[in-house]
């Protein structure tokens, strides 16, 4: 009886995270079948005097007044138009490369991280299954040529693969997670930078996954499932919780935060004081006010910027959906006279934006490019070509 | 007549939420989407009296719970959805999960909408039955019957083992 319940409650809890999210312009839409209700109630109302009118039907309903005596159409409405941004490529011209969207040997690829200014770490995968990881190479975007560094093998069994390879130290690390009989285990994985085999750092049980980092010569990481952050050699040895870091997430390492589901009522969105391991430092949050994303730096909420202690507030050309990366990029949804119109790559810390150059389908459909918060590169395909943007590399 | 700040800061500051609890009543999208829609332009009208008497986010999920057990249908989709953010760190199902879905989606609306209730938001069974607007041994026949069913369906049986 209890297990079925308890794998109700489980399996409801992890299907909400493929919910949908309110598209930009949702306020819109609500707005409009606001008014069409409206109009509705006083066509009806009206119904004789409607039925003589034929041309010019919409003026002549326009004004008649419905039963609570407001004007049955509002006034037109101003939609927030964004300003167009110029093309990414212009804005960060030595940050952006546009390549073909698979590797010369005609594999699909998904840019890690920067090795150097014009080198790429990607990672292929077997069959392109998100959860079989086969290869880490060094793509030369310069020379179009990639080098395999990293044979990756992941372990039967493996239904979670890290999204990020980190570096740090002379070392690449991610973890996989496997399933074994009820139990799941998260593995973390370490190679050299400079090419080698892949070797298995620790494993524990966990039911979700990690985040993950490399710093002073220790993998450093935050578990999905009960929050907490731990840490340990890359030598090896045993892995030591961090005081001060109960239910705490990786935010941008020294700095981890308490993560906020939104089922608890009432609550910030996602990320709470922000507490600096090293230093013991804090960041409270700057308002009681609901629905503020924030993240190390700034707290977001629709085309809204502003610091944790409220101050250097701005609008930003778009609306957000998701946390920033490098505690400065993300992507925002822009506006335009008919609906959405696009999407720009927005830098909070200088306010400049760039043009992804997506554009909305004919039924006004968009696919939505996000920054992934961990990530130190930004990468989408978009008219046939991959574009890959270091921002580590933007100052 | 302007468009009321406060209902816009409503729907601003909690689509999403709505969003993921209309995903769990109706099991798709689009439905959720369309749901959270009416529910909101029915809060819109009696807006300037639930502002006062009421705390607008439960009117707003009761009226969704009711809506879709009770006349609600279901309209031409008209409306956009975003993607889920941080698509890659989304929580990941394990194999049952769809199984459990897939189950949910065969109970009539209102069984649905009592073990969503209770195990997803987790509303005792006097919430429920406030928030449904039936009584309390109804929430509790309607559990049942519907905990009946998803365990004797034979594929979950076996992946719950």
């Amino acid at each position: 009886m209890r297990d079925l319940e308890d794998a109700l409650s489980r399996a409801l809890d992890r299907q909400a995270s493929r919910a949908p999210t309110a598209a930009p312009d949702f306020l819109n839409q609500v707005r409009a079948r606001h008014s069409r209700r409206r109009r509705r109630g006083v066509t009806v109302a009206a119904a004789a005097a409607v039925a003589v009118v034929t041309a010019g039907a919409a003026l002549a309903t326009g004004r008649l007044a419905p039963p609570d005596g407001e004007p049955a159409a509002r006034p037109t409405e101003q939609p927030v138009i964004d300003p167009a941004m110029p093309p990414i490529e212009k804005v960060w011209p030595r940050a952006v490369h546009t390549v073909p969207p698979r590797l010369p040997n005609g594999r699909r690829f998904d840019p890690q991280l920067f090795l150097n200014d014009h080198t790429v770490l990607v990672l292929t995968r077997k069959g392109d299954h998100v959860d079989r990881p086969d290869g880490l190479w060094a793509y030369d975007l310069d020379a179009g040529r990639a080098a395999r560094l990293v044979t990756i093998e992941a372990p039967p069994g493996t239904v979670v693969t890290a999204p990020f390879v980190v570096a740090g130290d002379g070392r690449l690390a991610w973890w996989t997670l496997r399933k074994d009989g009820s139990r799941k285990i998260v593995d973390i994985w370490t190679a050299p930078i400079t090419g080698g085999p892949q070797r298995k750092l620790v494993s524990f049980d966990e039911d979700q996954g990690i985040d993950l980092v490399i710093a002073g010569r220790k993998a450093i990481w935050s578990r999905w499932k009960t929050g907490g952050v731990y840490q340990m050699s890359l030598n090896g040895g045993r892995s030591k919780p961090l005081p001060g870091t109960t239910g705490h997430r990786l935010l941008d390492w020294p700095w981890t935060a308490p993560y906020l589901p939104e089922k608890e009522k009432n609550v910030v969105r996602r990320f709470g004081t922000a507490y600096n391991a090293e230093t013991g430092e804090r960041r409270e949050m700057m308002s009681e006010d609901r629905g503020w994303n924030c993240g190390l730096t700034w707290c977001l909420l629709g085309r809204s910027a502003q610091h944790r202690d409220g101050s250097a507030g701005r609008t930003m050309p778009g609306r957000s959906m998701n946390t920033p990366a490098l505690d400065r990029f993300l992507t925002l949804f822009q506006m335009g006279k008919k609906g959405l119109s696009g999407m720009v790559l927005y830098d909070l810390s200088t306010g400049r934006a760039g043009d992804l150059g997506i554009r909305p389908t004919r039924k006004g459909t968009l696919r939505g490019e996000h920054v992934d918060r961990r990530a130190t590169v930004f990468h989408y395909e978009s008219q046939g070509k991959k574009v890959i943007v270091d921002l580590a590399s933007i100052k | 007549m302007t468009d009321d700040p406060l209902f816009e800061r409503f729907v601003s500051d909690r689509a999403d939420a709505l969003l993921r609890y209309g995903y769990m009543l109706t099991g798709n999208p689009h439905d959720a989407a369309d749901l959270v829609q009416e529910a909101l332009v029915r809060l819109r009208g009696s807006w300037p009296r639930v502002k006062r008497k009421h705390d607008p986010e439960s009117y707003v999920r009761t009226s969704m719970a009711r809506l879709h057990i009770g006349a609600w249908r279901r309209r031409q989709r008209e409306v956009l959805i975003g993607d889920p953010p941080d698509r890659r760190a989304v929580e990941p199902p394990e194999r049952h999960d769809d199984e459990l879905w897939a189950e949910l989606a065969k109970l009539p609306r209102r069984q649905r909408a009592v073990i969503v209730l209770r195990y997803y938001e987790d509303r005792s069974d006097l919430e429920i039955s406030a928030i449904l607007g039936v009584s309390r041994g109804t929430v509790r026949s309607q559990a049942s019957r519907a905990l009946d069913k998803l365990r004797s369906s034979v594929h979950l049986a076996e992946s719950l083992l």
